[in-house]
């Protein structure tokens, strides 16, 4: 870390320099534009180089100790024989590379969704975004022998909310046409359709929730059998449920409530 | 007069109270859930206060904070987990006190003290902010740049023993904070001019998705590691004759008028932080009770004793109003929490100090009595929550996580509104400080100094520069001004007293270790 740093701070200080020198008018003492961030570039270098021989001097010390001890998920120095929690060292690996995976997808989503968010619009972007996260957070891995479910599931969630986002947003968009019609405020009141798109919704999905529960009940009765059993069908229908309801509640609190354009991508 | 009723009647109209509902809510369920701290929630909420009144925006931020302080203490009680170190001295009685069948009793104790906590506060910060303010009127370029640095001294102190890491992440938050144009002779500040100028980025980095991303998205990543461990096991709560008898408040007058004062004093120090003060009030309850006329039948601190619930419940909600003074009447928050609602007060365009109770003092009050009952509003739903807050605790954190991240990106969008390359490029921001913030953090670098020199990265540049100007190149200009001079030495014995603090405590862990 204290190496990316100091590469950071000497950018930093490189980039101060080709800052164009300006001073206020008429301030010949002004220490002008540059000043402060040359400065701050300075201040950094010094730290990351105290850091870096800090580094250097405990891996020096530390080389001599003994090859038993190790580091946990916390990054807390732990005696590897005496962990008696993580049982054994493998179980502690395999723990820890099972959460590097789940961080490592979850930056990968992050970034797709950013970069895909005005191409592909809110609605689509958000459901997969929320469905494969939740997904693979319920399951508490990443695997592949799940990507079958993964997929199939994910385009149903994806239509479902396409379905419902389309009919909640045509009925919000009547009302609206008949509130400018018959010159009722309250029809065409921000609050008010956000309310009665929460409504319409509610009433849409509750059925959608209900089949879906019963279909994927857990445990002995699942109807669908789904490999890795009960596991898969909580995180199927856990993660649909969230994705469907948290996609059609945002797109109400940010764009009815607040006015916020969500861009609409593939439906533009 | 006037002012007043103008400030109360912005406050007083029902869409404000419905948020302040909705903030008082919200801050409770996030506190109560171990990990999501208040200023997290206060950053999650943020684009949407900005899209409200300026009045109706900052009660709810301020209902949030409120209510995810008196929220972290339920899993310190139920579970013996503090939702945040602020309630870490809350666990030594509360948690005994749950395994003896009285955790309802303990978390009415912790909401009464909260109340006492918070409005004691209250109207302290009424008293003193104004005092200060008008003492501000004072201050010109130097004192300010002075004030700045006294500011950025915070860093010292919540670095602990991470203070060269602190102070590099207090430059690398000045360094983001002079990106953009230069505010005094409009220099573009850009690195590869040719390719940003035309971006967002031009604009310099806005604080919202900064705050968003060290504050959120990071936490939020971070919290991956807590999926392995899946969801908290509430215990079940006895509820048969809960309700402590006032008398068992009246008894402790002294220890909770003690608590207040120091809740509010650490409060109102700059970077003290709660967890100081409570610990403080903690120590003064276990003296209280010790010296309690020789009575040997008197149960001890931490056997499970209603004082040591009430005592650092107290503090903890004093130092809230404590934390306000500077922040309102100087500008330099006092954690880290009031540093993103100093941030959402600079976005509106208000500016903390003097003018502020110039010009805005129906703001100043509004602010005042929207934390009045944001007080309230907690206590009631604390109370009318008791039997939920078990189901709280059991909320997955496969679905939480999910949500925390969704809507951090789609709030740091929201800020622009709808200029949507601006508001995507915001998105872009909030994940890749997310990111840097989630690796500082498995790294033990403090994030709260990045958020400090963004915010006060401005203040010190512009009056630095004028001051120079002013006096003529002269750098003792800092040391001919007493204000100045007494800011600085506030800043040499801040560092000072940080330094010597952790040198202390490692010295006394190495002691403790040696023992072993």
């Amino acid at each position: 870390m204290p190496v990316a740093w100091l590469v950071f701070s000497v950018a930093y200080l490189l980039f101060s320099f080709s800052i164009e020198e300006r001073r206020m008018p008429g301030g010949v003492w002004d220490p002008g534009s540059t000043a402060l961030p040359s400065g701050v570039a300075v201040v950094m270098i010094g730290c990351s180089l105290y850091l870096l021989l800090k580094d250097v001097r405990e891996s020096v010390r530390s080389r001599g100790h003994d090859e038993s001890l190790g580091k946990n998920g916390d990054g807390f120095i732990t005696e590897k024989s005496h962990d008696p929690e993580a049982g054994g060292v493998r179980a502690e690996r395999r723990m820890l590379s099972a959460t590097v995976r789940l961080i490592a997808v979850t930056v990968l989503v992050l970034l797709a969704y950013v970069l895909s968010f005005r191409a592909i619009g809110f609605v689509i972007s958000t459901t997969v975004m929320l469905f494969t996260l939740t997904y693979f957070y319920e399951l508490g891995d990443v695997r592949v022998n799940v990507a079958r479910n993964f997929v199939r599931y994910g385009i149903i969630a994806t239509v479902i909310t396409v379905v419902l986002f389309h009919i909640g947003v045509t009925a919000l968009q009547w009302t609206r046409y008949f509130g400018r019609l018959w010159e009722i405020e309250l029809l065409r009141s921000r609050a008010f359709t956000a309310l009665l798109g929460l409504l319409l919704w509610s009433v849409l999905l509750w059925p959608v929730f209900v089949v879906m529960k019963r279909r994927f009940s857990f445990g002995k009765g699942s109807r669908i059998p789904l490999p890795g059993g009960a596991q898969q069908a909580a995180a199927v229908t856990r993660a649909s449920i969230l994705a469907v309801s948290t996609t059609l509640l945002l797109y109400l609190v940010f764009q009815q409530l607040f006015r916020v354009a969500l861009p609409t991508g593939l439906f533009g | 007069m006037m002012e007043l009723l103008a400030g109360i009647a912005l406050i007083a109209d029902p869409v404000t109270i419905m948020w302040i509902v909705f903030g008082v809510c919200f801050g409770i369920v996030l506190g109560a859930i171990p990990g999501l701290t208040a200023t997290m929630g206060i950053a999650l909420m943020l684009p949407l206060a900005i899209r409200l009144a300026t009045a109706t925006g900052m009660a709810m931020l301020l209902a949030v904070y409120s209510g995810a302080i008196i929220g972290a203490s339920i899993p310190a009680i139920l579970l013996g987990i503090p939702g945040n170190p602020n309630a870490i001295a809350t666990v030594y009685d509360g948690y005994p006190l749950t395994q003896k069948g009285r955790g309802a009793e303990a978390l009415i104790a912790a909401t009464v003290a909260s109340l006492v906590g918070g409005i004691g506060s209250l109207i302290l910060l009424a008293f003193f902010a104004p005092l200060i303010a008008r003492f501000t009127l004072r201050f010109g370029p130097a004192e300010r740049a002075a004030l700045a640095l006294v500011g950025l001294t915070i860093i010292a102190s919540i670095s602990g023993r991470r203070l060269v890491k602190g102070v590099l992440m207090g430059a690398f938050g000045l360094s983001l904070a002079f990106l953009g144009p230069d505010r005094i002779t409009q220099t573009m500040r850009l690195p590869l001019p040719a390719i940003t100028a035309g971006t967002p980025l031009a604009a310099g980095i806005q604080l919202v998705p900064a705050l968003i991303g060290l504050f959120g998205i990071s936490q939020a990543l971070y919290d991956i590691d807590r999926l392995r461990s899946g969801r908290l096991s509430p215990p079940q709560v006895s509820f048969r004759g809960s309700f402590p008898k006032p008398r068992v408040f009246l008894r402790m007058w002294r220890l909770m008028i003690e608590s207040l004062g120091i809740g509010t004093f650490i409060g109102a120090i700059p970077g003290a932080g709660a967890s100081i003060a409570v610990f403080l009030s903690y120590q003064r309850a276990q003296r209280r009770t010790a010296s309690s006329d020789g009575d040997t039948r008197a149960p001890e601190l931490g056997s499970g004793v209603l004082e040591g619930v009430v005592a650092p419940e107290v503090a903890n909600n004093a130092c809230k109003g404590g934390a306000l003074i500077p922040a309102l009447s100087l500008g330099i928050p006092g954690d880290a929490a009031t540093a993103v609602l100093l941030g959402a007060l600079l976005i509106k365009g208000v500016v903390p100090g003097p003018t502020l109770f110039i010009d805005e003092l129906p703001l100043v009050y509004a602010i005042l009595f929207a934390l009045l009952l944001a007080n309230i509003f907690m206590v009631v739903f604390q109370l009318l929550g008791i039997r939920v807050f078990p189901k709280v605790l059991a909320t997955p954190v496969a679905i939480l996580l999910p949500l925390i991240l969704v809507f951090s990106l789609l709030g740091s969008y929201a800020v622009e509104g709808r200029a949507i390359m601006a508001a995507s490029f915001n998105m872009g921001v909030a994940l890749l400080l997310g990111i840097l913030g989630f690796f500082l953090k498995k790294n033990d670098y403090p994030i709260a100094p990045i958020v400090l020199g963004l915010i006060l990265g401005d203040m010190l540049e512009q009056n630095f520069r004028r001051a120079m100007r002013l006096a003529r190149g002269d750098y003792t200009v800092f040391l001919r001004s007493p204000i100045a001079l007494a800011f600085l030495l506030l800043a040499v014995a801040s560092i000072a007293y940080a330094v010597w603090s952790s040198r202390q405590a490692a010295a006394d862990e190495k002691e403790g270790s040696g023992e072993d």
